[in-house]
């Protein structure tokens, strides 16, 4: 054997030891934790603006939408038996307390992406769309996705989900394996105005039922996008602080949104202030989107 | 696999862009990870590590563009001191679950002999060979990522493949032969 050869073999077969083996799915979620453990986890708070902006991106924010950078943390290492309650409204919009086995979550994971809109449409399976400017001078901020669940579920029970949810954005296998809690994808993203006003878009890739026990529908209007049969729904929700259900509420707010599907897709425009669009003036701003998204 | 924008905002504790970091080295450096430890368990501990590491410290990181070479240094004595912590010796059955046993081809005996020679390296310059072979790191890189001289790093890689040789080709004097010439190669006058 002459030394390039030797050299040939030994690159050849390390490359080819290593091939067939794959990192572990849990590696990141077991990164996040260690982070989220760390002293240095103070440095969250830089990043988090962010991933409250994406907290629009699921329309069970309003129920429970547990933020990843928060909540993996919060999840993964806090003693789950210290926590004994989480909160929720009545249909009264009374604060009530409920212990961490009541089912009553449709929870979500929402995290920023910057991946493009034809990578999301190929992971969602519909064909995705958010123009960098449409409907005047509306401009995209930013886009997310989350994996998120239909079915009722108690706090506990997501709890141990969080790092199977973490790793179901990046593996379809380990989302299917989610199945019994019908998991869905969703991608949103925010656009904001000259005048300030925000509104955001979010596709569902699955039929959302629109019946939640967190949050007290007090309105829902028929209208109309394009051809398209839809609801304004307007609702009342508790508001936690740091987004933790194990908080007391500080406020109950309300908000309104379109929300229909097509199919198996779902469809949510939402004025984020509740204040800058109208009814007739979001249908609009759907109409336009939806004209993107042929 | 560089990218200058992608550090700097995980200097800034950007868990999205860290996501991205995560997603852009993790293969190389599980690969890395193994090959060090042998052990898919132990490999897994070790990314898992090297990357809370870096997240932890990479706003020290003064030069985003020397990424890569502080990451393998983090990488790898990470590796090191989990493998010494094991204490674990090659278990030659994982090679097996990776090797069709009932082939007879040269290439399939030459590749489980590299292994089975790899691992009698000791550790030090086992790190050199897949640091160099495996992750193409240069002499300069590596003498970075281990922080020694790069005449120590051509010297541990001049032993490597010597022994290598010698096990694979079981000529002691013809190693010492093609490594005359591949000592020129590798400018052990001070010049790579």
């Amino acid at each position: 054997m002459e030394m390039s050869e030797l050299e040939y073999e030994i690159k050849k077969s390390l490359c080819h030891k290593v091939d067939k083996i794959e990192p572990s799915e849990e590696n990141f979620a077991q990164i996040l934790v260690g982070i989220g453990n760390s002293p240095g986890r103070k440095t969250f708070k830089i990043g988090n603006e962010r991933y409250l902006a994406a907290f629009l991106c699921a329309l069970l924010i309003i129920s429970a939408t547990f933020m990843l950078s928060d909540n993996t943390r919060a999840f993964a290492k806090e003693t789950l038996s210290a926590i004994k309650t989480v909160f929720m409204i009545d249909k009264n919009n009374n604060v009530i307390e409920k212990p961490t086995t009541y089912s009553f979550l449709q929870p979500a994971l929402n995290k920023n992406t910057q991946s493009s809109d034809s990578d999301l449409s190929k992971q969602m399976g519909v064909k995705i769309s958010f123009p960098q400017e449409f409907y005047g001078d509306f401009k995209l901020e930013q886009k997310a996705e989350a994996v998120g669940f239909t079915r009722n579920i108690d706090y506990e029970t997501f709890t141990n989900l969080q790092a199977t949810a973490l790793q179901a954005f990046d593996s379809n296998d380990v989302f299917k394996s989610l199945d019994k809690y019908q998991p869905y994808r969703s991608v949103g993203a925010i656009y904001s105005n000259k005048q300030g006003a925000r509104i955001s878009a979010v596709v569902y890739n699955r039929k959302i039922p629109i019946t939640v026990e967190n949050m007290n529908i007090t309105d829902r209007v028929p209208t109309k996008v394009g051809n398209q049969d839809v609801e304004w729904i307007s609702l009342s929700y508790p508001v936690y602080p740091d987004n933790d259900i194990t908080k007391k509420p500080t406020t109950v707010a309300s908000t309104s949104f379109l929300f229909w599907s097509i199919g198996e897709t779902t469809y949510q425009i939402w004025p984020m202030d509740n204040k800058s669009l109208s009814m007739a003036e979001t249908v609009k701003f759907a109409e336009s989107y939806m004209a993107a998204q042929k | 696999m560089k990218d200058t924008e992608l550090i700097i905002r995980c200097q800034k504790g950007d868990l999205n862009s860290f996501s991205e970091l995560y997603q852009a080295y993790k293969k190389r450096a599980f690969g890395t990870a193994y090959l060090i430890s042998n052990q898919k368990g132990i490999a897994d501990d070790i990314v898992q590590e090297a990357f809370i590491q870096c997240y932890k410290t990479i706003k020290n990181l003064k030069n985003p563009e020397t990424f890569d070479v502080w990451f393998y240094k983090v990488l790898v004595r990470t590796g090191w001191r989990l493998v010494k912590k094991h204490n674990r010796f090659i278990l030659m059955e994982e090679l097996y679950e990776t090797e069709d046993l009932n082939s007879t081809t040269n290439i399939s005996i030459t590749k489980l002999d590299v292994y089975d020679a790899l691992e009698k390296l000791s550790l030090p310059l086992k790190t050199v060979v897949i640091l160099h072979y495996f992750n193409d790191l240069t002499i300069e890189e590596i003498s970075n990522v281990l922080g020694c001289f790069k005449g120590t790093v051509k010297s541990r890689l001049h032993n490597a493949r010597k022994q290598l040789f010698k096990a694979l080709d079981g000529d002691a004097q013809q190693a010492e032969r093609s490594l005359v010439y591949e000592r020129k190669e590798y400018g052990f006058d001070g010049n790579v």
